[in-house]
C-alpha cells in the first residue's frame, strides 16, 4: 500500500481483490460506492507482466484509491462486477484489449473490437505500424506488407519497408 | 440515501414548477437486477434501432427486446466508432496528443484538451498562471454551454419540437464563432495546451463573451418558455427513463445522469481543479432521476456556466498564460533572436518534447457528460506509457438497459437522448 500524489494505491494479490473491494465498499471508514473504471497497464519485460487496476471512489470522503493486481497472462483476476455492475463494460474492454481473463463475469466477449478480431491491441506487443492500404500502382507491395512487425522493446512504433 | 455525502449549493431541486396531477409515471419493480431473466423468454421480438438511427445521436446499436410496444431488453452493441486513441498516445509525444483528444468527445472539445493537459501538468507538479487558468475556465464552460445545446436541440428535434433544434445552434454558433476567434478552428480547436495555452486570446475576446453572457439567459428562457412547462414535453419526459441513485452510483453513472437522481456530486465543486474555487455556482440535482430532471439540470447548468463565465470574464487577471518552464513551454519568439538557452529550449521542444518524471496518476475533470479522467502513466519519456482515458460517455451508456427498460419503445428515444451520449466519447 503506497500513498502516491495523495492517492491510495493498493497492491493485492488477485484471491483478495474481491474480498478487499467487498471491505471498501461497506466499512464506514472508506465507502468507496463508485467503481469509476479499470484499467491495465502492459509491462511487458516483467514475469507478470500487467497491472490490473481499479479505481474506487468515495463520495462521502471525497477520496479516491487504486486497487492493483499483478497478473500474467494466465492470470484469472476476479470480476467485480457482481459489486460493481458498471464494471461490466469495463471489464469486457479490458478484456477485449488487454486480454485478461475474468473470472465470474456473466458476459465476457469482446465489446469495442469485432468478435473476430484476432490479438489484444493494447498490449505492447502488439505493434502498430503503418498499414499499406492498396491502390493500383503500389498493389504488389502493399498486399505483401499487411504482416504486422516484430515488437521491439522500447519502440513505440512498427515501421513497414517502403519500396 | 443515507450513504450519500451532504447536498452541496442550496440544493435546491431544480423542479420549480409543481408537476400536474394525472400523469402517470412508472415504477416498475426489480429495477436494478443486473441480469435480466426475461431476456431468454422466446416470446420477444428483438429489434435492432441503429447502428444507423438518426436518434441515437452516432453509430450506436442497440438491440430492444419487444413484448408489443414495451420494451423488456436492451442490449448496446458499441464500438463502431472505435479509433484505437490510447494506443495512438503511446506512439506520440504529449504535445501531439492534444489533437488526438479533441476527436473523442466531439462535442466539446476543449474539455478532453484540459483533462490531459491536467493531467499532464499534475503528473510534472506543472503550475499555471492565473491568467491561463480563468481563460481555460472560459473556454471550457462556453464549450460546455455548447455541447448542452447540441443536446438541447437534437433531443428535442427527437421528440418532436423541430424549433428547438434552430434556436440551439444559433447561440452555438455564436460560441463556435468566439473559439474561432481565439484559436482559428470552430471546433477541434486544441487550444488548450500541455503547460498553458496555444496562444493568449486577442483583444476582441472580452467583448465578445460580455455579449455572448449578456444575452445568454434570456435565451435559455426562451427555451424554457418553449419546454419546461409545455404539457406535450411534460407527458413525454415526466416519470420515463428512472434510475435511482443507488443504480447510477453502481453503473459510475456521472453528470447530469448522476445528478438528475439525487447525489449532488460535481467535481468541479469535490474536487477543484483550474481555480474552480474562485467562482460561485450552484450545482442543480434532481430528485425523481427521470428524463425531465435531466433536461430541468443540464438547462440549469446552461444558466450556472453562463455566471461562471461572467465572474472569471469579470476577474480576468492580466499577466502570462503559460508556465514560464521552458522544459514545458515554448520561449517567447522575441527571445530567440537573443538568448542561446532559448534557442536550445525550442529547439529540444519541438523535436522531443516534454518529459514527465516516471510515475502514474489519475486526474478528471467534469465534462459536460460527467467525469471525463484521464489515467496517465508515465516511464520518464516523451510519450506517454499508457494513457486511459475514462469516458462519461461509457458508463452512462451501460446503465441505458435499467433506464429503457418496460417503457414504450418511441420512448427509448427519448430516455437515449436524455443521457447525453456522445460516440466519440463511448467507442474512444
Amino acid at each position: 500500500m503506497t500513498l502516491e500524489r495523495g492517492q491510495v494505491k493498493i497492491t493485492l494479490p488477485p484471491d483478495r481483490l474481491l474480498e478487499a473491494a467487498t471491505a471498501l465498499r461497506a466499512d464506514p471508514g472508506a465507502l468507496y460506492q463508485m467503481a469509476i473504471c479499470m484499467t491495465c497497464i502492459d509491462w511487458p519485460e516483467r514475469e507478470l507482466r500487467f497491472d490490473v487496476v481499479y479505481l474506487l471512489r468515495s463520495l462521502v470522503h471525497n477520496d479516491l484509491a487504486w486497487l492493483r493486481v499483478l497478473a500474467s497472462e494466465t492470470t484469472e483476476v476476479p470480476s467485480l462486477s457482481g459489486l460493481y455492475p458498471g464494471m461490466e463494460w469495463h471489464e469486457r474492454e479490458c478484456y477485449d484489449l488487454f486480454g485478461i481473463r475474468f473470472t465470474g463475469h456473466p458476459n465476457l466477449t469482446r465489446i469495442l473490437l469485432p468478435d473476430d478480431w484476432e490479438g489484444h491491441p493494447l498490449r505492447k506487443d502488439y505493434v502498430s505500424f503503418g498499414e499499406p492500404v492498396a491502390f493500383t500502382h503500389n498493389i504488389e507491395w502493399a498486399l505483401s506488407s499487411q504482416d504486422r512487425p516484430e515488437y521491439m522493446p522500447g519502440a513505440t512504433r512498427g515501421a513497414v519497408e517502403r519500396p | 440515501m443515507a450513504m450519500l455525502p451532504p447536498p452541496v449549493g442550496d440544493g435546491t431541486p431544480p423542479d420549480l414548477i409543481p408537476r400536474q396531477e394525472g400523469i402517470p409515471r412508472f415504477r416498475p419493480e426489480g429495477r436494478g437486477e443486473f441480469l435480466d431473466k426475461i431476456e431468454s423468454a422466446e416470446e420477444l421480438m428483438e429489434i435492432n434501432m441503429g447502428p444507423q438511427h438518426p436518434s441515437t445521436h452516432g453509430v450506436l446499436r442497440l438491440v430492444l427486446g419487444l413484448d408489443g410496444e414495451r420494451v423488456r431488453s436492451c442490449r448496446a452493441d458499441i464500438g463502431y466508432l472505435h479509433t484505437g486513441f490510447e494506443k495512438s498516445f503511446e506512439s506520440h509525444t504529449y504535445q501531439q496528443c492534444i489533437p488526438l483528444t479533441d476527436r473523442m468527445d466531439y462535442l466539446a472539445p476543449p474539455m478532453n484538451n484540459l483533462g490531459f493537459a491536467l493531467a499532464v501538468e499534475e503528473l510534472m507538479g506543472l503550475e499555471i498562471p492565473p491568467r491561463g487558468q480563468y481563460i481555460r475556465v472560459i473556454v471550457v464552460e462556453l464549450s460546455r454551454i455548447a455541447s448542452h445545446l447540441v443536446w438541447l436541440g437534437t433531443h428535442a428535434l427527437d421528440l418532436g419540437a423541430t424549433t428547438m433544434f434552430m434556436y440551439c445552434w444559433r447561440e452555438r454558433d455564436r460560441i463556435l464563432d468566439i473559439l474561432e476567434w481565439i484559436s482559428g478552428v470552430r471546433m477541434m480547436t486544441s487550444f488548450i495546451r500541455v503547460g498553458g495555452l496555444m496562444a493568449d486570446v486577442p483583444e476582441e475576446f472580452v467583448p465578445m463573451v460580455r455579449g455572448f453572457t449578456s444575452d445568454f439567459p434570456q435565451r435559455v428562457d426562451e427555451y424554457e418558455g418553449l419546454l419546461t412547462s409545455n404539457p406535450i414535453w411534460r407527458q413525454r419526459t415526466i416519470g420515463l427513463g428512472v434510475i435511482s441513485a443507488e443504480d447510477a452510483l453502481g453503473f459510475g453513472c456521472s453528470g447530469p445522469t448522476l445528478r438528475g437522481s439525487g447525489v449532488p456530486y460535481d467535481l468541479r465543486r469535490a474536487r477543484p481543479y483550474s481555480s474552480y474555487d474562485h467562482f460561485e455556482f450552484e450545482v442543480p440535482i434532481g430528485l425523481n432521476g427521470d428524463v425531465y430532471d435531466r433536461y430541468l439540470i443540464r438547462v440549469r447548468e446552461m444558466r450556472e456556466s453562463c455566471r461562471i463565465v461572467d465572474q472569471a470574464i469579470q476577474g480576468l487577471p492580466g499577466g502570462p498564460t503559460n508556465t514560464a518552464d521552458r522544459k514545458v513551454s515554448l520561449p517567447p519568439r522575441s527571445e530567440i533572436d537573443t538568448s542561446m538557452e532559448s534557442l536550445i529550449h525550442h529547439f529540444k521542444l519541438t523535436t522531443e518534447g516534454i518529459r514527465p518524471p516516471p510515475g502514474s496518476l489519475y486526474h478528471a475533470i467534469e465534462s459536460p457528460r460527467g467525469e471525463l479522467g484521464f489515467l496517465m502513466v508515465s516511464d520518464g519519456g516523451n510519450r506517454p506509457y499508457r494513457c486511459k482515458v475514462r469516458a462519461p460517455s461509457f458508463s452512462n451508456l451501460s446503465a441505458l438497459h435499467l433506464m429503457v427498460k418496460d417503457e414504450l419503445v418511441a420512448d427509448a428515444v427519448a430516455v437515449v437522448g436524455s443521457i447525453d451520449i456522445t460516440l466519440g466519447d463511448v467507442d474512444r
